[in-house]
């Protein structure tokens, strides 16, 4: 179990180290000239130096790479062109508030998918296998922008049961606070539970067909235990490893989710940045979203591994 | 009654004759009874598939069909739906069913160009990476690898804020974004095929690379690349009008359904048609795209039925 984690750990420092690089990169490969890009056309030379001095591209290449790299593993992801405020600062202040809802999202999907998904595959072909087939079918094909847009709509202005008001912190009214995430997490949620059903669904139609579920059966179990028992536990396995793929879709999901719930995420800082072409601000959010994209996909492994002896020793 | 010891008996006058008479022994009963037409009969495949080719003819008509003009300011703004305005205009006085039907160009334009491109891509990387194996294998799959670390829509993000929004630059940026899956699961065939023995058998007799690859390998992976194709045609919908719903997609006054359902949104309590009717246009055509992927999966490999 030791070298299993210790070898994961490995290529996460690796998959890091190139991720920053590509972000790195990001930057060097507008097209044209970033710091007169920022500035337009009317910019001095002048400006357009103290521009590209700001942006740290005024060096040869290694020196910046070296430097972007030095800087990032210390967690000093530069400072924002227009505010001029520290980006790892800005994103320290809004990171807990996407974790949050990532998190609200992820166990609630799993919450609502693993037993549909279980039932779906016990009623295989029938009545209700078909509903909450085509249930999740629709909800994989509505996107999130969509659903959220027609959530504000329908809770907020026409039923009115839900505050469409500003953001209350957890510290001042834990209540309020948590009012507000229903409608930005059940967005996400419903896209991912989607996703758990089918795979849950799936899954488990594949372990009932197992010789150890007949055995099971034969021997006398009853069929609860045989289902959770011997069923269920296995069926798990695959939904997890796709749990850690869907965080990739749920981080993605999260940033219009944000936008239109206005969730101060980290959303807003990264649409800002884009807008302004604040680059060094875009490059910050990026390297975090991806670096978190990783460092989940990590547990995930690890976690699977702890559930599933076969993929360690593999 | 025995058709090839027929064939074999009788002299024939010209190994033209021949060949053609071998070809339609060949053709004949095959035509009717080819599982690719079969698979086109199945609802799950039929219906989605023949809602796709319409829509795809709506908007390739789209002069001919729209009654009015996407961009034209015409009457008054935020006309209920009516006989006029069959879905009612929106704040700009704009005809809202012609604005569908144009939007329709740039976001099916824009996902099929990059479902295209990310195709072209993505089989001929995973084809080189399956069969060459060594440096290439490593040098591509792991550059899949590393797209793949990036949450997609934060990467499309990252791209359009350093390379700008286009149209151009959204297909390309989707097809990108797209390639890995494509690379991913033709490499997979490719290792397995790669290995087997009419592969080894074309080798033996002398045939090239690219035609070992072109004749033997291709056609063998071609199912589950029609799969991928169609599901990510529904991501590619996803993504661009994600994006152009965040303002970083198609630049108004340019109609697409992302900027549709954005522009609608401060009007949606008193004027909800201009929500509800691109939502629909874009859950339903992506929900058949989903369908078809899955019913085709289902007809090309049973085995895989009822997974992702």
């Amino acid at each position: 179990m030791g070298s299993f984690i210790a070898r994961r750990l490995i290529t996460l420092v690796v998959q890091v180290l190139l991720v920053a690089t590509i972000v790195f990169l990001m930057l060097r490969l507008v097209p044209g000239d970033p710091a007169r890009g920022i500035l337009g056309e009317t910019a001095s030379d002048e400006q357009v130096a103290s521009m590209r001095h700001k942006l740290g591209i005024d060096r040869p290449i290694y020196e910046q790479y070296t430097d972007w790299l030095g800087d990032t593993l210390q967690f000093d992801l530069g400072n924002s062109i227009i505010s001029g405020r520290s980006v790892s600062g800005d994103i320290a202040d809004r990171i807990t508030n996407s974790l949050e809802l990532i998190i609200i999202s992820v166990v609630a999907s799993l919450i609502i998918a693993i037993p549909l998904g279980t039932i779906a595959a016990l009623r295989a072909n029938r009545f209700t296998d078909f509903a909450l087939s085509s249930i999740a079918m629709l909800g994989l094909s509505i996107p999130g922008f969509v659903l959220g847009t027609i959530f504000v709509l329908v809770f907020g202005l026409v039923l009115k049961v839900l505050p469409q008001a500003q953001y209350v912190s957890w510290t001042d009214d834990p209540i309020a606070h948590m009012k507000l995430l229903i409608l930005p997490s059940a967005t996400l949620a419903i896209g991912n539970a989607a996703v758990i059903l089918r795979m849950m669904r799936s899954s488990m139609l594949e372990v009932l067909r197992q010789d150890y579920v007949r055995t099971a059966r034969a021997k006398g179990l009853s069929e609860t235990s045989v289902i959770r028992r011997h069923t269920v536990r296995n069926a798990i396995n695959p939904v997890v490893s796709i749990v850690g793929l869907e965080c990739s879709t749920l981080l993605g999901g999260m940033v219009i989710v944000e936008q239109i719930f206005n969730w101060p995420g980290l959303s807003s800082l990264l649409l800002s940045g884009v807008l302004s072409r604040d680059y060094p601000v875009v490059q910050g959010v990026v390297l975090i979203i991806a670096v978190l994209t990783i460092v989940i996909n990590v547990i995930v492994d690890i976690l699977y591994g702890v559930l599933d002896p076969r993929i360690r020793l593999s | 009654m025995d058709t090839t010891s027929d064939t074999a008996d009788k002299t024939y006058a010209s190994d033209q004759e021949l060949a053609q008479v071998v070809s339609d022994d060949a053709k004949g009963p095959r035509k009717s009874r080819h599982p690719r037409w079969a698979t086109l009969r199945q609802p799950r495949v039929g219906v989605p598939l023949a809602f796709l080719v319409i829509l795809g003819l709506m908007t390739i008509a789209a002069p001919l069909v729209a009654p009015h003009s996407p961009t034209k300011l015409l009457g008054a703004p935020l006309i209920s739906p009516g006989s006029d305005f069959l879905l009612g205009t929106d704040d700009f006085g704009r005809d809202v069913l012609s604005r569908l039907i144009y939007a329709g160009r740039v976001s099916l334009g824009v996902s099929a160009g990059a479902v295209a491109l990310a195709t072209l891509a993505g089989v001929t990387l995973g084809l080189c990476a399956g069969y060459f194996r060594g440096a290439p294998e490593f040098i591509i799959m792991r550059g899949m690898d590393l797209i793949l670390s990036f949450p997609t829509i934060v990467l499309a993000i990252a791209m359009v804020a350093f390379l700008g929004p286009s149209i151009r630059n959204l297909i390309i940026i989707i097809a990108i974004i797209y390639t890995p899956r494509f690379v991913r699961i033709v490499y997979g065939s490719t290792l397995v095929i790669g290995d087997s023995d009419f592969v080894h058998a074309a080798r033996v007799i002398g045939s090239s690379n690219a035609r070992i690859l072109r004749t033997a390998i291709l056609p063998n992976v071609m199912a589950p690349i029609f799969v991928q194709v169609s599901l990510s045609l529904g991501f590619a919908i996803l993504v661009e009008s994600g994006l152009s719903f965040l303002g970083l997609g198609a630049q108004p006054p340019t109609p697409s359904w992302g900027n549709m359902i954005s522009g609608a949104r401060p009007y949606m309590e008193l004027y909800p048609h201009l929500l509800i009717f691109p939502s629909i246009v874009i859950g339903i055509t992506i929900l058949m795209l989903n369908t078809l992927g899955d019913g085709l999966r289902d007809a090309l490999d049973p085995r895989l039925r009822g997974s992702r």
